[in-house]
């Protein structure tokens, strides 16, 4: 298992070292002032980062956060409950498909008219995206769960809330976290978006910070932004993963 | 009896078990008899005809019926000591009593070693053993099961009816099994209940009372029975 680990570790190590390579060669070729190479970035973010780069960075990792988790528990529930009751999904299931398809970040304007240019706006906007890729899936997931597993739990007794607890919640999260797994990227994208034209300035977010390097031209500063990007994606996806590995081990047998 | 549509699965199927007597229902598939394990189980309502069980109309969640299906019903998410020992948590029993019922029906099956294994990490035959384990936890007195070795190689299938055998010997608890293996209704049912193509109508009752015995499979009685239910079969098919 640690011999394992160690393998793991040295297969990311030389992704790494193949994607800076691949942008140092990129910079070199391009040659322009508005594309820096990987050291002259990771520099900057080590400046930036000390000067502040480090506020904005919890920023944004605190609103992916909190949207993910206020979407996630309403999205679960709703969904699981859903696909077992029919009678309840044929008034949703049309509700669900007429409002599923609409790009919700044309709501923009309108949150941020209604909510202000705050934390509020955006965790509420991201959350509403998520929530629904949360609801079919959990809906979906919930629909398919084998008949036979919920009849013979029903003839040990079960009463209606122990088949949601014995039986769907446990089937259906690992397609919930899969789900938000995929929302992160999601997320992160309309949090950029929403932080680029909606922000108050201050500690606005690494967007902002982005936003207001490029306006600057100050291109390094910028790169350490898109660092700081990669870098909370990154970290999230692994929570997102080890979230998956502690609550659903009998997946990964 | 419907089945949630308006096609009737059973008609006109009337018959009566003892207390502590077994019973094999054979019959082509579509033949409703997963749909009479249903309605004994109490889990889905008839619609015509009157059910009883020791004398009481049948009733959903009664404690002392087991339901065994087909692909066991286990829960994946769940070791095979926490699936076995699922019946009593869902009663509201402690977990202490729980573990200790669920200790004793495994370690009287033999799969007492995998208690930590995953389902998935179970062979087919485990995984059977623990679901009748599951179902001993609460001391039944009624196995209701729906062609629960069908998905089982030879030996393995042979090895648990032989189990079967012993603890219905054993406990003498009331059996019905709904099977589509001839050799299994002949090795496990005091009674053979064959039924028609849908709706399922009993076609014919074999007794088979000779039953009981692990050599029963090696007598030559056990091949008569085998071929007088095969011939009763497909005579009830080409009638059709």
């Amino acid at each position: 298992m640690k011999k394992k680990a160690a393998q793991l570790a040295a297969d990311y190590a030389g992704a790494v070292v193949f994607l800076l390579a691949l942008w140092e060669v990129a910079s070199l070729c391009l040659n322009k002032p508005y594309f820096p190479g990987p050291l002259e970035s990771f520099l900057a973010f080590g400046r930036e980062f000390a000067k502040g780069l480090w506020a904005h960075l919890l920023v944004s990792t605190a609103r992916v956060v909190a949207s993910l988790a206020a979407a996630l528990v309403p999205a679960a529930v709703l969904g699981m409950i859903l696909g077992r009751v029919e009678r309840l999904d044929r008034y949703a299931a049309p509700l669900i498909y007429l409002t599923y398809p609409i790009p919700k970040i044309i709501f923009l304007p309108l949150v941020i008219t209604l909510l202000g240019l705050g934390d509020i706006s955006k965790i509420f906007l991201i959350s509403v995206i998520v929530f629904f890729q949360i609801l079919v899936t959990a809906r979906d997931a919930s629909r398919q769960v084998n008949r036979s597993m919920v009849d013979s739990v029903l003839s040990l007794g079960a009463s209606e809330f122990q088949i949601y607890l014995h039986v769907i919640y446990p089937a259906c999260l690992p397609k919930i976290l899969t789900a938000l797994r995929i929302s992160l990227g999601t997320a992160i994208a309309v949090l950029f978006f929403s932080e680029t034209i909606a922000s108050r300035g201050g500690f606005g977010g690494i967007g902002y910070h982005l936003m207001e390097a490029w306006a600057r031209l100050e291109w390094d500063v910028m790169f350490a932004g898109i660092i700081a990007m990669g870098f909370m994606g990154f970290t999230l996806y692994l929570f997102l993963e080890w979230l998956e590995r502690r609550f659903c081990p009998w997946e990964f047998m | 009896m419907n089945k949630n549509t308006q096609v009737p699965a059973l008609k006109d199927v009337s018959f009566n078990l003892e207390k502590g007597h077994t019973c094999a229902i054979i019959g082509p598939s579509g033949c409703g008899k997963s749909t009479l394990l249903y309605v004994l189980a109490g889990m889905l309502k008839h619609t015509g005809g009157e059910v009883t069980i020791n004398g009481e109309p049948v009733r959903p969640k009664r404690r002392e019926t087991a339901l065994i299906l087909q692909d066991y019903g286990l829960l994946p998410w769940r070791t095979a000591l926490q699936n076995v020992s699922l019946g009593l948590e869902i009663r509201g029993f402690s977990r202490k009593e729980g573990l200790a019922a669920a200790e004793e029906c495994m370690k009287e099956l033999g799969i007492w070693e995998v208690r930590g294994h995953y389902p998935a990490q179970l062979s087919g035959g485990q995984r059977q053993r623990v679901a009748i384990a599951r179902s001993l936890t609460l001391k039944p007195d009624l196995f209701l099961m729906d062609e629960p070795f069908s998905s089982l190689d030879a030996l393995t299938r042979e090895g648990l009816q032989n189990t079967l055998l012993e603890f219905w010997k054993k406990k003498k608890s009331t059996m019905v099994l709904v099977t589509h293996s001839i050799e299994e209704a002949v090795f496990l049912g005091q009674k053979i209940l064959i039924f028609s193509a849908g709706p399922g109508r009993i076609l014919h009752t074999v007794e088979n009372g000779e039953m009981g015995d692990e050599n029963y499979r090696n007598k030559p009685l056990f091949y008569d029975r085998c071929s007088r239910v095969r011939e009763i079969i497909e005579r009830g098919v080409v009638q059709r």
